[in-house]
């Protein structure tokens, strides 16, 4: 072997290389990891069977039986952003399991003897994880567009929603929890009369706790 | 760097000084002091909870000593971990090849984590892939490996920093016997082109005594015996087997000591090294 090949690595010290190194080992860890998604992305298609079946049966079954108050939305579109939101975090949880799984301890332990900066492999997966949680994104929104879920394209709206110091009383709960005002179209929405307080009691005339009675 | 052994030529590569380690009220490793001589095999023996793995873990900073200290390549594991890393190439005893990656991004990913050159990574990861005669299976991914196959890789991955020190936890665990002789082949020709300093555990006689200059034997956290393959015999008897040395030592038989995860964490990785 040539001998420049030979000489150890060379430490060190200073703040920007260190910065560097971080970024390097990241890329590297998020490389393997895409790649790895990139020749078999068939997860992501598996894990959204599950939530694409909360849309076209649970949604289409609960839209045709109005058992659920949900204003002058179909109940498809008052779900779909709760659909969203659990499924992008629950790839995210999946993902993040492995990493803890007997399966990839031995690589774990060989990557916390590089010298490799520890929160770069957290970096790495976490970058995955969020480019996993896009796809599944996608997917959903395929989905909820081919049911014909009405869609408003404003992302400024979501933060304009999460900007509010109290959430309006008529979102949905989904929507209201995550700030996904994206989807659906909100402005839509009437006055469904979710707000827990007003659950509380009997003996009123408004339809809406009518419905809410039978659960 | 290194300091010399009082009265010998050659530096040292590791060494503990009342290494010790408790878990509870258990004592893993207790006051061991062992050093190990540059470009030296070393084989660690004992029986399952001698304490071999631990010391692993702590020479590799996995683990924090309780008490003592231990140098390698002259750095102290507790005030300079990642000096010490830098250091070292590990292969754990689980498998630590990404199955879904071929051998050859298997050793991509490592010489970026171990910040190789850029220009040096692509042809260093193929010439310890020829090295590892792993070059006609380099592009095929690694769930597709046999166990010999695997071990090799995984030794590559840990070599291609060059470091002056390698720590293997139970190399040849799951390998039949062709695939561990192929697996002792390359590390003897690490060893011989490098002068890297190879420090092994195993319970396989066998192993220990075709590869190690100097043998360790640790029972119950302790050093029991210690010196070359042929001094262990001798001291034992005229015509005593490495076999006979542990027993000796060990005061037992072969199969006592570890724990149900000890026995299920060996099965599992042979299995997936089947």
């Amino acid at each position: 072997m040539p001998p420049a090949l030979e000489r150890p690595l060379v430490a060190s010290n200073s703040l920007a290389r260190s910065i560097v190194e971080l970024g390097s080992a990241t890329s590297a860890v998020a490389r393997a990891e895409l790649r790895k998604l990139w020749r078999d992305p068939t997860d992501i298609f598996t894990r959204s069977v599950q939530p694409a079946l909360w849309l076209l049966v649970f949604g289409q079954v609960f839209t045709r039986m109005h058992a659920i108050p949900t204003g002058k939305l179909s109940y498809l579109e008052f779900m779909a952003p709760g659909i969203l939101a659990q499924s992008v975090l629950f790839s995210s949880i999946f993902y993040g399991i492995n990493v803890i799984w007997e399966r990839d301890v031995g690589l774990l332990h060989k990557m916390l003897v590089s010298p490799a900066h520890r929160s770069a492999l957290v970096l790495g997966k976490c970058a995955t994880a969020g480019v996993r949680g896009l796809a599944q994104g996608t997917v959903i929104y395929a989905v909820a567009l081919l049911l014909g879920i009405r869609v408003r394209w404003d992302p400024a709206a979501g933060l304009r929603r999460a900007g509010r110091p109290r959430a309006p009383r008529g979102g949905p709960p989904a929507a209201r929890h995550f700030g996904l005002a994206a989807l659906p179209d909100h402005r839509a929405l009437g006055r469904p009369s979710l707000a827990p307080r007003r659950l509380v009691g009997s003996g009123s005339r408004d339809p809406n706790r009518a419905a809410w009675r039978v659960f | 760097m290194a300091d010399a052994i009082a009265g010998q030529d050659e530096p040292v590569a590791i060494r503990t000084v009342a290494l010790t380690r408790r878990y509870g009220a258990v004592t893993a490793v207790d006051a061991l002091d062992l050093t190990i001589r540059s470009g030296e095999f070393f084989g660690l023996l004992g029986p399952n909870g001698a304490g071999k793995s631990t010391t692993i873990k702590m020479l590799t900073t996995l683990l924090p000593p309780t008490s003592g200290s231990a140098t390698v390549a002259g750095i102290d594991v507790v005030a300079a971990p990642r000096e010490v890393r830098r250091r070292l190439g590990y292969v754990p005893q689980l498998v630590s090849s990404d199955s879904g990656l071929t051998g050859r991004e298997n050793l991509l990913l490592f010489a970026r984590l171990y910040g190789l050159p850029r220009a040096e990574q692509a042809p260093r990861a193929a010439r310890a892939l020829e090295f590892m005669n792993l070059t006609e299976v380099g592009d095929r991914l690694v769930r597709t490996y046999s166990g010999g196959m695997i071990r090799r890789l995984e030794i590559a991955q840990s070599m291609l920093h060059r470091p002056p020190i390698l720590l293997l936890d139970e190399p040849t665990v799951g390998l039949d016997p062709v695939a561990r002789r192929g697996v002792w082949d390359r590390l003897r020709d690490l060893s011989a082109r490098l002068g890297t300093t190879v420090l092994l555990t195993t319970h396989d006689m066998e192993e220990a005594d075709a590869l190690c200059d100097r043998i360790g034997l640790m029972h119950g956290g302790k050093l029991v015996a210690l010196g070359t393959p042929a001094e262990l015999k001798a001291a034992v008897g005229p015509k005593a087997r490495l076999d006979d040395v542990f027993v000796h030592f060990t005061g037992g038989t072969l199969d006592q000591g570890g724990s149900y995860r000890d026995a299920a964490r060996a099965r599992e990785t042979a299995r997936r090294l089947q």
